[in-house]
């Protein structure tokens, strides 16, 4: 049957077609409210065991303490390597050291993550990086095909190395720490210029007098005279996320609490002679080792950095909340790896994978939160990106080797083994030679070191085992490996079990 | 009519003179640390960006020699023009030899980890930055007097001076094909891409 169109149906039409004009917009807009915006905030170097939310006696972080009353907080939750850039790699690609194969700054990044990747599985996000570190920065720079918005690490610097970048763009990093090493004398007191770089240091001085007054210890810098205030960064993040239009993904890696930690005056000394005595634990073969005056004055500092940061990241979530952006922004709080000031070892440049090193914070801030949910069973970093793909309704992809985590995976398996892992001095690809492997399992924890070069030439030839359970024993203080027989075989069988399934023994 | 006389020290001879002498003790500084950081950046990178960045630096080192020499030429030409070349490159450059080298020392103090102060030790501890640094300056003054006396006054001291002076130059030859071999290695890594 055919119906003829009236003059006046006609006209019914003809009204509605002004509205009409505007829906593909509305409709964009609308669909776009559906997908909020993912961010991931790294905060470098920032250990669990230092924080207050954790239990730290030091009230190092009192606003995340109230934060965290509208968010997912993750108690148990382990990077994925022990420095940046294996830790930061984990974090981007969802696998582990085994299979990203960035373990050092000689070994790339497993080619095969340069198109596949947290930026790449979400691309219909408008897609943000960032970073102060030059070290996370090798491994952003592999995924630059995926991000639309790669921002180079100095534009957030105090002085933008400019012209570096411009003069040698196809050998940026080599030119670039050529120049640092050749100018910027001013954080190792030498450099390969004997009178240039006494000059830039001084004009920089005089450029930067006035902000350091409000930073005692000098400037929060990283190589050289490269300067930084957090403050750019939070400004800048806060930018990106209220102009954007689109639902965007960010990746923002921010090198504080990361050495040097050079607080700001406000918080400079509040911790000094406060009576805290961290628990004295002899030094570990794999120390230099640093004298307990030392490791006291940093850790010290450290946590005074750490108050440096809470502002900032308080700064940052108010201004989302006041503006309403946390209507429609799943924030992730995170770090790469973590910081430790015991066993004769300072921050993170050895590989003793004990919990201040390993264990860092994690908080999900999902939009519209009420109420605070604490998950104590232990997580990876590598489960950062299933999670993500849960909350963009995307489906995980088979190279990943996380898991979806609680609350948002119902039947999580508490006692799954959480792997970590230390081979800078090992092949990229097959059995290892040179390592340190943590296992997590349940209450328990194995950690198995050999190898004969850098600090493992320490051992002598001879493999160690150390097994702490984390409930009874918290500070890892007693090595049940010798002690408990059984209970060790169990678990460094299913390490070995690991080991082999993944080709490295 | 009287015919107008040039500047005996502009010249392109006694530029690169100087430039030769401002270029040893830069070079030899830079060499050193490069030397001092190669096995670090081999180990973490490869042998081809370890090349590399001793190649830039010999480039930056190579720049700053030219700068350093162009202030040394130009503050020159201020000196007496009664005095000879031969005589103004002996005090201008024994000048800057004694600046170079207390700016060298001064770096080499930091160099070895067990010297290197702790800035939040000290944090406070203004007299003790004061203190060294007039040390140094009273030194650096009484080592440049020292040195222009033995040159202007006495036969031997300028005599002495002059060979340093000669075998310091032939050294700085060597540097130049150094920093040929840094150019081209530059330029390799630049254009290998492009290529």
């Amino acid at each position: 049957m055919t119906k003829t169109l009236s003059r006046r149906d006609f006209n019914k039409l003809l009204a509605l077609l002004p509205p009409a004009y505007f829906l593909p917009a509305r409709i964009r807009h609308v669909q776009a409210a559906a997908r909020p915006n993912i961010i991931i905030l790294v905060y470098d170097a920032w250990s669990a065991s230092n924080t207050s939310l954790y239990g730290y006696p030091r009230q190092t972080m009192p606003h995340l303490n109230q934060l965290a009353e509208n968010a997912v907080v993750y108690h148990n939750h382990y990077a994925g390597g022990m420095f940046t850039y294996p830790g930061t790699a984990s974090l981007l690609t969802g696998t582990l050291p085994w299979t990203h194969q960035a373990v050092y700054y000689n070994k790339r990044l497993n080619t095969f993550f340069d198109e596949n990747n947290i930026f790449s599985l979400l691309d219909d996000y408008d897609r943000y990086s960032y970073t102060h570190n030059t070290i996370a920065r090798l491994l952003l720079r592999e995924m630059t095909s995926s991000i639309e918005h790669y921002i180079e690490h100095h534009m957030l610097y105090l002085s933008k190395n400019i012209h570096t970048p411009r003069l040698f763009s196809n050998d940026y990093d080599i030119a670039s720490l050529s120049w640092v090493r050749a100018m910027k004398s001013v954080d190792d007191g030498f450099a390969n210029s004997a009178f240039i770089s006494r000059v830039l240091s001084a004009l920089s001085n005089r450029a930067f007098a006035q902000i350091e007054e409000e930073f005692p210890l000098g400037l929060p810098g990283i190589e050289g005279d490269n300067y930084f205030v957090l403050e750019d960064a939070t400004d800048w993040i806060i930018d990106q996320i209220t102009e954007t239009e689109v639902p965007m993904f960010g990746y923002f890696h921010l090198l504080p609490p990361h050495s040097p930690y050079n607080t700001r005056i406000e918080y400079f000394n509040t911790f000094r002679q406060d009576g805290y005595e961290p628990v004295d634990k002899p030094n570990h073969v794999f120390s230099p080792p640093e004298s307990r005056t030392e490791l006291l004055a940093n850790r010290r500092a450290y946590d005074e950095y750490l108050l440096y940061v809470d502002q900032e990241f308080h700064r940052l979530y108010s201004k989302l909340e006041r503006t309403g952006q946390l209507d429609n922004t799943w924030i992730i709080l995170t770090s790469d790896h973590g910081e430790m000031f015991e066993r004769g070892i300072k921050a993170h440049g050895i590989y003793a994978l004990f919990e201040p090193l390993m264990k860092v914070p994690l908080l999900i801030f999902p939009p519209g939160q009420t109420g605070r949910i604490d998950v104590q069973a232990p997580t990876s970093a590598i489960d950062i990106l299933p999670t993500l793909m849960h909350i963009a309704s995307r489906p995980v992809p088979e190279w990943a080797e996380g898991r979806l985590i609680p609350p948002f995976a119902p039947n999580y398996p508490a006692d799954r083994p959480i792997f970590s892992m230390d081979a800078r001095f090992s092949p990229q690809e097959g059995p290892y030679t040179d390592a340190s492997i943590m296992m997590r399992a349940g209450p328990h924890k194995l950690i198995y070191s050999f190898g004969h070069h850098g600090y493992y030439e320490n051992l002598q030839g001879q493999p160690l085992y150390e097994l702490y359970d984390l409930e009874t024993d918290p500070e890892e203080l007693d090595n049940l490996a010798d002690s408990q027989p059984e209970l060790f075989d169990a678990l460094f069988d299913e390490l070995q079990t690991k080991l082999r399934q993944m080709g490295r023994i | 009519m009287a015919e107008k006389q040039t500047h005996p020290r502009l010249n392109f001879r006694y530029f690169f003179n100087t430039f030769l002498i401002c270029a040893f003790p830069l070079h030899l500084w830079a060499l050193l640390m490069v030397f001092n950081d190669l096995e670090f950046i081999a180990e973490r990178t490869d042998m081809w960006d370890a090349v590399g960045y001793a190649g830039y630096a010999l480039l930056f080192v190579l720049v700053e020699s030219l700068l350093l020499a162009a202030i040394v030429w130009g503050a020159s030409l201020l000196l007496p023009r009664s005095w000879s070349n031969s005589r103004t490159l002996l005090v201008s450059g024994s000048v800057f030899i004694i600046l170079a080298g207390a700016s060298i020392v001064d770096m080499a103090f930091f160099v070895f980890p067990e010297a290197r102060i702790s800035r939040q030790y000290f944090y406070g501890l203004e007299n003790f930055t004061t203190l060294t640094y007039g040390l140094i300056f009273g030194a650096v003054l009484l080592a440049a007097a020292l040195a222009i006396f033995l040159i202007l006054r006495t036969k031997w001291g300028e005599k002495a001076f002059r060979e340093v002076f000669d075998r310091m130059m032939l050294l700085s030859y060597f540097y130049l094909v150094l920093d040929a071999a840094g150019i081209v290695i530059v330029l390799l890594r630049n254009l290998s891409e492009k290529l």
